[in-house]
């Protein structure tokens, strides 16, 4: 669709401008969303069949001074097998928070294909500067304990 | 509790999607002081709420063209570099004079707001060679006009500096900033307001998402409160995102000076308050 189109077009009212990212961005954001709320929403049909409607009338009180242990993707997989609604849920949770950041990623291969180096260069800096904050997240909250 | 915890976050939902907040500032406030949830649980919440909001409703403007790739792109350096300079720099800062000043400079943006209030569209704006550079520009159809709307930005360095004290801020403070994205790109830059509040949206989201990990690491995203916030939002943004093409620019301005007179007068009483 957007492949091949001349860098440089970008004055304003060129309808095919950023074809190709902007479906990209739009459909990964949409299908990313999709999922996650697909999982989420298994997860809690999941808890009204193991523990029934009281689950929902009591849910956040039960667990309300007490954060989840469930705080990487190892532990949240872990606990996938045998299911527990619990981490079914957190796995939605999983697939929303990984959802825009990939589609960062995703962008900036789709500016390759339009030959837009300068975005090219601009969205890898920006999936490159999201990466870093993970790192260094992860090496402050092992160093922190 | 389960169905309070979603009908807040549906209307963070639908807020946030027409403001470009992401919703949070609801969020926090609803779930702290109505549902009584500890402050560390209604943080991560909206976490949560705001990347559900933000893809929900990106996904929406970006195909609608009224959220502009190339700009959100390109300030998310600043916001991105903004925010690990704020985690950096977090342990040497007061956090007493951060509120001051992000409290002051919200201000100053209601004023300038109000200046603008009439305006729906900012017609011709001064040529930015930067702009033309890297080609911050566009059109989309504004359904309430009825017409296609064609627009370019000027104010270039002005507004990726006030994305970059942004970015601090969020870094430091865990605040998605969607308020200082949006008054960066309609004040400084003098973009249409929507195109200004749905670019916003795709940016806190992706913002957002860097920090999240933070808090899922913490276990401050329990499942019990994160799945209605999810659910909840998501519904209200895709509600948001179908009113927002039919409100006027000017409509969503008058929408959007109250949040920031409420955000801007809470700051600087929390810099007054705390020692």
């Amino acid at each position: 669709m957007g492949l091949g189109q001349v860098a440089g077009t970008g004055a304003a009212g060129d309808a095919a401008v950023d074809m190709g990212p902007r479906v990209l961005v739009s459909s990964m954001l949409r299908y990313g969303v999709l999922l996650a709320s697909v999982v989420i929403l298994a997860g809690l049909v999941f808890l009204l069949v193991q523990v029934g409607p009281r689950a929902f009338i009591s849910m956040p009180r039960t667990s309300i001074s007490e954060s989840t242990d469930l705080t990487s993707i190892r532990a949240v997989v872990g606990e996938l097998l045998p299911p527990e609604p619990e981490a079914v849920i957190e796995a939605g949770i999983l697939l929303l928070i990984v959802t825009p950041v990939l589609t960062v990623g995703a962008t900036a291969i789709a500016f390759v294909l339009e030959r837009d180096w300068l975005y090219v260069a601009i969205t890898t800096f920006v999936f490159a500067m999201l990466l870093l904050g993970f790192a260094i997240v992860r090496g402050s909250s092992l160093a922190g304990g | 509790m389960f169905f309070a915890i979603f009908l807040v976050s549906v209307a963070a939902g639908i807020g946030g999607a027409i403001l470009g907040l992401g919703g949070g500032i609801i969020i926090v406030p609803a779930l702290t002081l109505l549902l009584n949830l500890p402050i560390r649980f209604a943080i991560g919440a909206s976490i949560v709420a705001v990347i559900a909001g933000s893809s929900g409703a990106a996904a929406a403007y970006i195909r609608d063209r009224m959220t502009n790739l190339r700009i959100g792109l390109a300030l998310e350096t600043m916001t991105t570099m903004g925010a690990l300079t704020g985690a950096l720099v977090a342990g040497y800062v007061s956090p007493h004079w951060l509120y001051l000043i992000f409290g002051l400079l919200l201000a100053y943006s209601a004023v300038a707001l109000f200046g603008r209030l009439k305006l729906e569209l900012p017609g011709e704006v001064p040529y930015d060679r930067l702009a033309e550079r890297l080609r911050f520009s566009g059109d989309y159809y504004d359904q309430a006009l009825g017409q296609r709307v064609h627009y370019s930005a000027t104010g270039v360095i002005p507004g990726a500096v006030m994305m970059y004290l942004a970015g601090i801020f969020s870094g430091l403070l865990g605040i998605g900033s969607g308020l200082f994205k949006v008054m960066a790109m309609d004040v400084a830059m003098r973009l249409p307001m929507k195109v200004s509040t749905s670019t916003s949206n795709f940016m806190v989201g992706v913002t957002a998402a860097a920090s999240a990990s933070v808090y899922f690491t913490r276990g401050d995203i329990p499942a019990p409160i994160a799945a209605p916030v999810a659910l909840g939002v998501l519904g209200g943004a895709w509600f948001g995102t179908n009113l927002m093409g039919h409100l006027r620019n000017t409509t969503i301005r008058k929408l959007f000076i109250p949040v920031l007179i409420v955000v801007a007068v809470s700051m600087i009483a929390k810099a007054i308050r705390s020692p």
